[in-house]
């Protein structure tokens, strides 16, 4: 290992008093958390006790100077742990040389566009009647006014009464008028239905009910309790329902996509109404690396992104097509980079890129009932690679701040090896896998105490981008949503006394449950059940959610691996141990255990110190790597 | 209400001294809306909370419900007797909160979220949306500020956007 600080020895290391304590903090700054490990050497020579450890949430992006707060914060949340003052610190161990910053980004590459609203399609609570029903729309006021065997839909704003609905529609009924069914805008579709003197299809809480066209041809559809509708949702159907050409059925494919699925829905044939899927003109990546580069479609999906990616082999940079969204994209990530290192954009390089399909909910613009539809996107995580400058910049702040001398400490890749040797059972040759907020990094060491590592982009928070976006989540909020199912399972509350948990089994509980968790999908926390505030099911969160992890987790293990395995051969690593913030969760290293059997290697979780579990390897390693250097360790 | 009801497990609905009559109707109607059978009952005396929780032991299906003049209570047989699961005042409208806890009743039988007061949230409808994704933001990090510029540095600032955007095929 090379060093570019001499090893300067602390004043008593040198004096070799006897039973003099001295103190030593790692500290570890990585984009979600900074963590400090501090432990105490009785004397020269003598094996290091950790006495504490903290872990709080990083301030700012990691490696600008917003990080200050949380490193002291984190220091002096260990020293009071230690029941030591800051300044009884003899020197703090910065990790050195953040090698890599992580951005994410995710743009829709299709677009539904209804221009002249032609449809309605959602799953309110509880639609009237069944079947389906064609005929003019028609306002309920202008009822009276139709003629015997005139086909009608009726359009109930607010205000008219259910029964007062019920009673004018029995009465035109036996009047010879073919009401087929209707459109009400408060929720009074059941009310209204029971009421009738025949089974008529009803829509309700349509909320811009006054944006429906009157006497146009429409349809209405509801499937029965437990059914999702098939008439609609079938572009032939629609063709049926409205004798389309073949030239229009395609038009309607948009309308029928958006249908899947649902309850109820309604389907206006406007004269001018026009429904396109517009496909926006994704780009193309070029991928440039040392000796070939790679040009390819966004469209053609992450996996054929990921086959260029490993094709080009060391990737020297990454170009979107200008004037494209994935254009967009990338340049967005160097701003954002460029902006953090204060280098010029033209210098910013990405030195890896992960790639992610997934199914994005988006509003069907024109839509008259806040309907989505599923749209493809692709999701990227990019990486580039920072200058030592930053992290010195920031340990002589700190020093400056806190009054204790600050030094680099170490390559974070070695550092977390040393650290994670720390856990019992474990030995060299030894891979660890660093699974971060920003990225994914992965280190061998071989027995010879050689340490070759990779740092790839996409990590935790490429995990909770996807959650957020695949679930349509509320990205404002004041607790990230995305990342708090993320870390903890789900239940669904089944009664006042009882839940039911994500794998079946059932938790009864002797005080009532909160009202307000009533028949809700629910996180399981530590603190006691949390409602979600969406109207997904148990299992569609779960999917999306461990569909992300396998998606970044999963893919970028084994990516890592093979990049620092003997011979690119994951099989040629027998040991591997997870470490960092991510290998906290409950699921990841299960799943990584099931996908990495299939190689005859054995991996777990690393127990730093062996009491920390995955955290604080980085922060470890600095204090043991510098007592290494000093001919301690 | 006719005989055959009575054999078919309902949500118990009670009128304790000083309820109007009329609003039953529309307790009935929010659970009719639910698709859950609901009938009335006669009050045996007590409070509120208590009567509230009689009909709910009656109830084939364990759920009762009870009002007077000032508040509508929904009770259920397994909670404490003392600890209704809701309760809406009439503040904000007799009626409406009578439908609502109609509904809430209904809900609490065919296991959808309860509405949590007396005014139907705007519709349970999931997912609020999301704004769109901005379009690239070029300015967006640069603070606006109000100092006075002078005009070369502006037109040089205004020059070096122009080429940014060029260089991005933005134009």
């Amino acid at each position: 290992m090379a060093f570019r600080h001499s090893p300067l020895r602390s004043r008593t290391l040198e004096d070799g008093e006897p039973n003099v304590t001295t103190y030593l903090a790692g500290m570890d700054v990585g984009n979600s958390t900074t963590e400090v490990a501090i432990a105490a050497i009785d004397g020269p020579g003598a094996q290091p006790r950790f006495v504490s450890a903290s872990r709080v949430p990083t301030t700012g992006i990691k490696g600008t100077l917003p990080n200050i707060p949380g490193m002291v914060r984190s220091l002096r949340e260990a020293a009071e742990a230690a029941g030591l003052p800051i300044n009884a610190i003899e020197r703090v161990l910065l990790n050195e040389a953040t090698p890599v910053i992580g951005d994410i980004a995710m743009e829709t590459i299709t677009e539904t566009i209804i221009t002249e609203s032609t449809m309605i399609g959602h799953n309110p609570g509880s639609p009237g009647g069944q079947g389906i029903g064609v005929g003019q729309t028609t306002h309920i006021k202008d009822l009276a006014a139709k003629r015997k065997g005139d086909a009608v839909i009726l359009v109930v704003p607010r205000g008219y009464d259910f029964e007062q609905t019920a009673a004018l529609i029995n009465q035109a009924l036996a009047a010879g008028v073919d009401v087929q069914g209707g459109i009400a805008q408060s929720d009074d579709g059941v009310l209204i239905a029971n009421r009738l003197s025949k089974t008529l299809p009803f829509v309700d809480e349509v909320g811009l009910i006054d944006q429906v066209p009157l006497d146009m041809l429409a349809a209405v559809e509801v499937a029965t309790s437990g059914q999702v509708i098939r008439q609609l949702s079938n572009p032939y159907g629609i063709a049926t329902v409205f004798s389309l050409t073949p030239q229009e059925t395609a038009l309607v494919i948009p309308i029928a996509k958006a249908l899947i699925g649902l309850r109820s829905a309604v389907v206006i044939r406007t004269p001018a109404g026009d429904v396109r899927s517009r496909r926006i003109r994704a780009g193309s990546l070029r991928l440039i690396g040392a000796t070939q580069n790679a040009v390819i479609e966004v469209d053609a999906g992450a996996d054929a992104i990921m086959d260029a990616r490993v094709m080009v082999g060391e990737l020297q940079n990454v170009e979107g097509e200008p004037g494209t969204n994935v254009g967009g994209m990338i340049e967005r990530v160097r701003q954002t980079m460029s902006d953090v290192t204060e280098r010029p954009i033209a210098g910013i390089r990405i030195k890896d890129i992960l790639a992610v399909d997934c199914l994005v909910p988006q509003r069907v613009t024109g839509g008259l009932a806040k309907e989505f539809t599923l749209e493809n996107a692709v999701g990227l995580a990019a990486m580039v690679n920072t200058d030592h400058l930053l992290m010195e910049r920031l340990a002589q702040a700190l020093q400056h701040e806190i009054g204790v001398r600050v030094e680099l400490g170490g390559v974070e890749a070695n550092m977390a090896i040393l650290g994670t040797l720390t856990t019992p059972g474990v030995a060299v040759p030894l891979a660890v896998l660093d699974l971060g907020a920003g990225s994914t990094d992965a280190a061998l060491m071989t027995s010879d105490g050689r340490v070759t590592s990779v740092h790839l982009a996409g990590a935790g928070n490429m995990v909770s981008l996807l959650i957020q976006r695949e679930l349509n989540l509320p990205s404002d909020a004041n607790v990230d949503l995305a990342d708090v199912i993320k870390r903890y399972p789900l239940c669904k509350v089944e009664s006042l006394f009882h839940v039911r948990n994500e794998d079946n089994s059932v938790a009864f509980f002797k005080e009532p449950l909160d009202p307000k968790l009533f028949g809700r999908v629910a996180l399981v926390t530590e603190t006691g059940l949390t409602p979600i505030a969406t109207e997904h099911t148990l299992e569609r969160i779960r999917e999306v959610r461990r569909e992300a992890k396998r998606k970044v987790f999963v893919r970028n293990a084994l990516r890592a691996l093979q990049q620092v395995a003997p011979l690119g051969n994951i099989r040629n690593i027998d040991f591997v141990a997870i470490v960092g913030g991510s290998g906290l969760d409950f699921e990841v290293s299960q799943m990584l255990m099931h996908k990495l059997a299939e190689y005859g290697t054995v991996i777990g979780t690393a127990n730093i110190q062996g009491r920390l579990g995955p955290v604080n390897a980085v922060a470890t390693g600095l204090v043991l790597g510098y007592l290494r250097r000093n001919g301690q360790g | 209400m006719s005989d055959p009801l009575r054999e078919r497990p309902c949500i118990h609905i009670v009128l304790a001294p000083g309820a109007d009559p009329a609003l039953a109707r529309a307790v009935e109607v929010g659970a009719e809306e639910e698709g859950v059978p609901c009938r009335l009952t006669n009050a045996g005396p007590g409070e509120l909370i208590g009567i509230a929780y009689e009909a709910a032991l009656g109830s084939r299906f364990g759920i009762g419900l009870a009002y007077d003049g000032d508040a509508i209570v929904l009770h259920e047989m397994h909670m404490p007797a003392a600890q209704p699961v809701l309760r809406f005042g009439f503040g904000a409208g007799a009626a409406a909160a009578c439908r609502v806890m109609g509904a809430n009743a209904a809900r609490l039988l065919v296991n959808r979220p309860l509405h949590l007061g007396p005014q139907p949230e705007p519709l349970a409808g999931a997912v609020a949306p999301v704004p769109a994704p901005a379009p690239v933001a070029v300015a967006s990090s640069v603070p606006v500020t109000d100092v006075d510029l002078d005009p070369t540095v502006l037109a040089s600032v205004v020059a070096a956007v122009v080429a940014k955007l060029r260089e991005r095929g933005i134009r």
